[in-house]
Formats: C-alpha cells, structure tokens, sequence
C-alpha cells in the first residue's frame, strides 16, 4: 500500500530551485527518513508535498491521486498531516482550542472519540489540555503538534526535524512517539531529521539528499552501513 | 457644556471611523498590507445610497443592505483581482501599497465619473449633497436628537456582538482567526485560507458601504470624501494597535471624539483655530501614537502602566 | 508653427521638473529602498518657500508695497515682474537665490521626515508620509500668511528680461539644464562607492550593518539629498507656472511619480527618465484627444486616471521590473583587476 509516492521532484520557492529531482515511496506502517546536511533540499520536498512550495516538474502521487493541482487545505483533507519545524500550533490559544482547530476537517459527531483517541496515544498533552501553549516546554509543544495530526487521522505524517532544540531525552520520547505513529497507528511516516543517526535507526527506507540532489535512496540499515557516505554528508561516526 | 448637536456629530462619525477602522484592520490581518483604497468604498456606499435615493426614492437607511452587499462585492473584486494575483507572485509590502493606491485612483475616478454622468442623467446636483434633511429627530431625556446617531450606534453595535459571535462560536469564525495568525498551520489544518481571505475583504467592503449610508446624513458629500476619510481610519486603526479588531472599534470610537470635540474646544477662545483644521486632529493624534505608543492601545500592558513603572 | 514650439517646449519643461522628481524618487527607492509616499510634501517645501518669500523679500527693492497682501497679491506679483524686466543680472541672482533655498528647504524636510523614516516599517512609514504631506497642505491652505490661503500666491517671473518666443525658449532650456545637472549627479552618485553602499542597505541591511556601515546615516543622507532634489523642482515649478496653490500639492502628485519610476524601472536612472517621458507622453495625447471628442458627459480627466491606474496595476503584475531593468553589478574577473 504505497501512501505516497515522489517522481522527480524538482522545486524550490517563486523563481529559486532548491531540489532537483528527487524520488521516494513511502508505503503504510512504514518510516521514511530524509537525512543531509543543511541546505540541502530536505525542507523543500516536505514543503512541496504539502503545497506550500514551487513544483518546477515531477510528480506527487498520495494514494495513487496526481496532487499537483491540489490545494495544501484540500491535500489535508486528503489525509495528508505535515507538522512545519516551526510554528506547528497556534501559540496564543491553549491546547484544547488546538486540537479543536485541528478537528476542523473532523465530522461533529466523530470529534470526542477522536479527542480521547489522541489523548490516549499522548497522555503528556491529557495532562497540560488547558494551558496556553506558549507557556509549554519545547518537548510538550511538539507533543501537542502530534495530538493535532493524530486527531485528524492522517494517512500520512511529515515531521520536519521534530527533535529540533529539544533536549536529548526529550527527543528520545519524541521519536518514540513517531515509532508508535507507525507501529500502533499504522501510518506512514516521512521524517526530516538533523540527527541522522536516530532517523536512520527508527526508519525503513532513507533519502540522503545533498545540495538539492538524491544521493542515496534505499533501505536505511543499508544507508547505515555505507561509512563513505555517512562521514562525507552527515559527519557521523 | 457642550452642545447636543456636537454631541450627535461625535457619535455618528466615531460610529462611521470604528466601523471604518474594523474593515481596514481586517483586510491589513490578511494581507498585512493598508489598503489605500478602502476610504473610497465609504464614498461608494455613499453613492449606493444616493442613487437609491434618487432613482427610486428609497430612504438612505433602507439602502443599508443594498450598499453592503455592493461595496462588499467591489471589495472582493479588488483582492481576486489584483490583491491575490500579486500576493502569489510573492509581491513586497511596497508593491501591494503602490498596488492599492492604483485600486484607489480607479475607484476615485470611477465615482467622479459615476456621479458627473448621474448629474447629467437626473439633472441635479451629485457632489455636496447631504441627507441631513431626510432624517427624523427623536426626543430622548428630553433632548432632540437625529435618529442618525442612533442608527449608527445600534449599527455598530450589532456589527461588534455579531463579528464578536462569529469569530468566537462559529467553525468558520474560528477558522478565520486560526488562518489569520498562523495562515499556512491553518491550510495543513484542512482550512480554506484563501476563502477566509476573501471573506475577510468582502466583509471589510461591505462595512464601510454601511458607514457610506450614514455619512451624507452629517456631512457634506462627494467622490473626494473617501480620500479624506482614509487618512482619519488609519488614525483609528493605528490608535487600536493595527493587529486587533476590538481594537479598531476602540480606536475609531476614540478618533472620532477627539476630532469632534477637540475641534469644538479648539474652535474658541482663546485658541480659535479655524474649523477647516478639523481633520489635521487627527492627523496630529497620527503622528502622536506613533511616537508614544506605535502599536495602538492594545499593545500596551495597562496594568504595567497602572502600576507605575516602577516594577 | 510657434505654437506647436510652444507646446513642446511646454512639455519639455514639465519634463524637467517630472525628471528630477522620478530621478530623486529613484534615488530613495530605487537604490536605497525606501518607498517614499510623500514626495509631494517636499516639493511642496520648495514650491511654497518660493511663493512665500520672492514677492515679499523683492516688494521693497521694487518699490512695490505688501499692504493686503493676499488679496492684491497677484498685483504686486506683476509689478514685480515689470521691476524684473529691466535688471536681467538680479532676476537671475534671484532665481538661483530661490532655487537654492527651495532645495535646501526640502533638505531640511527630509532631515525632519529622516526621523520616522528610520525607525518605521514599509506600511507605517507610507501612511506617515502621506499623512504628513497632507498636513503640509492644510496649513498651508488655512495659514494665510503662508501662501494667501486658498487664494494661492502668484510668482514673480526671473524670465521677464526676455520676450516671447525667446523667454519660452531660455525658460525651457534652463530648467531642462538643471534636470539634467540633476539626472547627472544621480548617475555619478550611483556608479560611486556611496551607490553601492545604497544598494548594500536596500538588499541585505544586516549584512550590511555587520561590515560596519552606519545604515542608519545612510538611509538619512539619502533622504535628504532626494528631498533636496524635490524641493529644487518644486521651486523650478513654482517659477515656471507663476503661481503656487495648496490644491497643486495633493498626494497623487506623488502617486505619478512613483507611476513614473515604476513604468521606467526602479533602480536605474535611465529608467526613472524613460518612465516619466512616457507618462508625460501618454497624458498629452489623452489632453490633445480631449479636444477632439465630444459629447461626453464627464471629464475626460478621470479616464486618464483610471487608465493610469490600470496601467499601474497590470505594471506590477506582469513587469515589475519596469521597462529597464535594473542591470546586476559587473563583476570583473581577478586579472582586470590587477591581482598579481
């Protein structure tokens, strides 16, 4: 079941290319991983498959649907969840309007069960659901950015380097959040992540993409045992 | 003590300048860019109102709806047609202001034209006119007032708790505010960011077609008076911190008042200032909340100021 | 035939004054990037301080008194003329004088505008300007001692010393000098160092604070120079239509230039030259049109200005960049420039 599948994306923002050709498949229950150094193209792709960027050429194929001509709002509908690196929840209004905004596409009747679902999934946000979320730590506002793709029940979730400014042990939680998303929702995941060697430790498949370019595209045990590439463009041991 | 008829005039135009005021801080949240021409959307209700008037002897305040709904349209037309183009071609603020201004000379133009060929076709004046005539006086606490001044507060009134009911208990209000602080969170939320935008310049229009009904009734009226009342709005909005809608009512409210009664006060000895100075009031308030306080009274932490500065 | 050499040397008059206004608003925009929306308030500052002072400071030296000043002064303006015509060394003397001090009074504005010009983001910093030129005009209107109110004030002519075809002549090709004293100045300044620390601030102003550049004073000195180049040509005109009036000085004076700028292409002096003889143009033909269509029941003016709206918004649409583009910095290759 291939959730979303990228054809030789190229994009960038107005006139500038950013990212020249890239490919990725990402099925249900699976993790896919884009690693690179910084510059590289990996926001972009995110970008561009949630409409928010230029698509020069290629193709963006969500459950087999051609998504070029589609709105980012309709895409969501669609069953599309991207969560920005920054300003992924509404800072001013407290975490329960969050997710009540997040509901937005979800019918009337269905919104409660979804609303204890996703507090279930993350019992950290149960426990802070009146607080304005501006007062939350780093690790708490990403968990709210969870709750508001999880009450949508995506098909499809891209995180954009959610670890992002949060203390080691605040991330390790974080990414075992993003296991759960796969292994207890069943969802497909696309996951941008600076710290390359936990991406490619929780992924299936991995994208190494530098300068805008795919360099690598396959299994991540794979991308993990190819040392040349690894110390090149990620700078890890 | 100051006379009922000076007191009618602040009512009416701070009514007129907050329901101004609220239209163009809606459409500077969306966009983030004054628009230039929003003035000449009052002169357009204005003359919704006239030709209603005259074409078909319906009374001015019956021609409410009418003009809402046509200066809603002309505003919306100006955002599908030349603020969203320009938006989606990644256009700077700059180019949107120079943008509007262009919307505005158009729309200028336009009236003046409209009412030259009105004049021809009727036969009678089309500038300098009022409605002052046509309206009724109602005796309240033993005083007469123009029932303008009531309109216009009751208008007002039901625009705040209507837009306050919307935005607060309505999905699409709640959308509309989601999608105006955080537009591309709101799109990747499933919200038509690009439909609360136009609703937003349909709304904005339409409410200051509504302040056009009601101007003629205290002032003289021709295309030029929306130029003279843009200047006066972006004092109000200003005063109430440009990024808040309560704000903009309280801003307009306030505007209005210092204008009337500052010129009222100024007017006599021992200062006389002509009254042709009226409008630099306002002007003047500009340039003064901009030195104290750049983002309106709604930015400033009152209970900081209350205290004293010594915390 | 000597009207149609009095209608082109018409036209290349406001030409000049429509080119030193574009080259300064190019100047301000174009390379430093401030959108400058009240240009009219500093030609106003030349124009006014003409109007304001030539009748009165020559009145004594002609002999001529200032008694009711605002109701005669179109009398006392053309006895002064008359005094003018027989001294072509102090009609000149004062026109330099004026113009001059019509410069410098826009200088001085600019100074004054620098304050807010700083400080303001793009928005706030257009309504201020706007808000401020129409200040200006008010006072001006009610302030009679001013410019007699709304009587407006005739000029004394300097050209007086000439006849005719000739003073038309002389008149043209002075102010077209001037402008083009000016269009060179702008040029020189632009290909200095000083232009591409303008264009440094417009493009990346923290880039260019962080190698130590004041942007601040330059943003100020720019200012003060454009504004200084308004007010010249506010001067320029108010000697060239003999009368100076509040009502000349409305915001969408400054909207036509912006027009201007942005028809020719902002960045380039070249563009900003173009741009204000093709506004020039167009607007002349619609003037010349209007005598040959009748039967219209509204003034063909607003036409002209809803085109010119139009015009503006397709502009920005589809050719931002105006006419002349801007053209990219040369960079030279490192054996021009004499690296060993």
């Amino acid at each position: 079941m291939v959730v979303l599948r990228v054809e030789d994306l190229v994009a960038g923002y107005g006139n500038l290319k950013v990212l020249f050709g890239a490919n990725l498949e990402v099925r249900r229950r699976e993790i896919v991983a884009v690693v690179g150094p910084n510059g590289s193209g990996k926001s972009t792709l995110l970008k561009a498959i949630a409409g928010l960027a230029t698509v020069f050429s290629g193709k963006i194929l969500f459950d087999g649907v051609d998504m070029t001509a589609i709105k980012p709002h309709d895409r969501a509908r669609m069953g599309l969840a991207y969560l920005p690196q920054t300003d992924n929840v509404f800072s001013r209004l407290t975490v329960k309007e969050n997710l009540i905004l997040a509901g937005y596409t979800v019918p009337k009747d269905e919104f409660e069960e979804r609303l204890k679902a996703a507090l279930e999934f993350l019992p950290r946000v149960r426990a802070v659901l009146h607080r304005k979320v501006w007062t939350l730590s780093g690790g708490e506002r990403q968990m709210v950015a969870i709750a508001m793709a999880v009450i949508r029940k995506p098909r499809l979730v891209m995180l954009d380097e959610p670890s992002a400014s949060l203390a080691p042990k605040v991330a390790a939680q974080i990414f075992d959040k993003i296991v759960e998303l796969r292994d207890r929702l069943g969802l497909g995941v696309v996951l941008v992540e600076q710290n390359a060697r936990k991406a490619l430790e929780i992924s299936d498949k991995a994208l190494l993409l530098v300068a805008g370019r795919p360099v690598f595209w396959g299994p991540s045990h794979e991308l993990r045992g190819r040392e040349d590439l690894l110390e090149v463009y990620l700078g890890v041991a | 003590m100051v006379p009922v008829e000076v007191i009618i005039d602040a009512i009416t135009f701070s009514n007129l300048l907050a329901l101004l005021a609220l239209g163009l801080t809606l459409t500077y949240l969306t966009l983030k860019v004054p628009n230039f021409a929003h003035g000449d959307l009052v002169a357009a209700g204005v003359y919704v109102a006239f030709s209603l008037h005259k074409l078909c002897g319906l009374h001015p305040y019956l021609a409410i709806p009418a003009a809402f709904l046509i200066c809603g349209i002309i505003s919306l037309i100006s955002y599908l047609l030349v603020y969203r183009p320009l938006w989606r071609r990644g256009a700077s603020i700059v180019t949107l202001m120079i943008a509007s201004i262009a919307v505005e000379i158009v729309l200028r133009s336009g009236l003046h034209i409209y009412a030259d060929a009105l004049s021809s076709h009727l036969k009678t004046f089309t500038r300098g006119f009022s409605f002052a005539w046509l309206d009724r006086s109602v005796e309240v606490c033993g005083r007469t007032l123009a029932f303008v001044a009531i309109a216009s507060t009751c208008t007002l009134i039901a625009v705040t708790v209507s837009m306050y009911l919307f935005l607060s208990k309505t999905r699409f209000g709640t959308a509309m505010r989601a999608a105006i602080e955080n537009p591309s969170l709101a799109s990747s939320l499933g919200i038509n960011v690009d439909l609360v935008y136009a609703v937003s310049w349909f709304l904005a229009g339409a409410l200051a077609g509504v302040a056009g009904v009601f101007l003629p009734f205290r002032m003289p009226s021709d295309p030029e008076v929306g130029w003279e009342m843009l200047l006066r709005t972006f004092t109000a909005s200003i005063l109430g911190g440009l990024e808040s809608l309560m704000g903009a009512i309280l801003g307009g409210l306030i505007t209005g008042f210092a204008e009337v009664l500052g010129i009222y006060v100024l007017s006599k000895p021992p200062v006389s200032l002509s009254t042709a100075y009226r409008p630099a009031i306002s002007y003047a308030l500009f340039i003064i909340v901009l030195l104290v306080a750049p983002g309106g009274i709604t930015s400033l932490d009152w209970r900081r100021l209350l205290r004293g500065r010594r915390k | 035939m000597i009207d149609v050499l009095r209608l082109l040397l018409d036209f290349v008059a406001l030409y000049s004054i429509y080119l030193i206004l574009s080259v300064s608003l190019n100047l301000e925009y174009g390379y430093t990037g401030i959108p400058n929306f009240g240009k009219v308030l500093f030609f106003a500052g030349g124009a006014f301080v003409v109007g304001a002072v030539t009748a009165r400071m020559l009145a004594p030296l002609a002999g001529v008194s200032l008694a009711d000043y605002k109701l005669r002064n179109v009398v006392v303006s053309s006895q002064i003329t008359s005094f003018l015509s027989s001294n072509p060394l102090l009609s000149m003397g004062v026109l330099f004088l004026m113009l001059i001090l019509g410069a410098l009074v826009g200088a001085i504005l600019g100074w004054i505008a620098s304050y807010p010009a700083i400080r303001l983001r793009e928005d706030y910093l257009g309504m201020t300007l706007v808000v401020a030129g129409e200040i200006m005009r008010r006072i001006a209107l009610n302030y009679d001692p001013l410019i007699c109110g709304t009587l407006g004030v005739a000029v004394p002519s300097p050209y007086s010393f000439l006849r005719g075809i000739t003073l038309d002549v002389f008149r043209t090709g002075f102010m077209f000098g001037v402008a083009m004293l000016v269009w060179y100045l702008a040029e020189r300044l632009a290909h200095s160092p000083f232009g591409r620390l303008l264009r440094a601030v417009r493009d990346n102003e923290l880039a260019a604070e962080a190698l130590g550049k004041d942007v601040v004073k330059v943003r100020a000195t720019v200012l003060v120079v454009g504004s200084g180049m308004a007010g010249l040509a506010g001067a320029l005109y108010a000697f060239y239509t003999g009368v100076v009036h509040p009502n000349d000085c409305v915001p969408i004076r400054t909207f036509v230039v912006w027009v201007m700028v942005i028809i020719g292409g902002a960045g380039n002096n070249t563009g900003a030259a173009l741009g204000s003889l093709i506004y020039l143009g167009v607007e002349k033909i619609i003037a010349i049109a209007k005598y040959y269509v009748h039967g219209i029941p509204f003034e063909i003016n607003y036409i002209s200005y809803i085109a010119l709206g139009i015009a503006l918004i397709l502009l920005l649409m589809f050719k931002p960049e105006g006419l002349v583009p801007e053209r990219p910095p040369q960079i030279r290759p490192r054996s021009e420039a004499g690296e060993s």
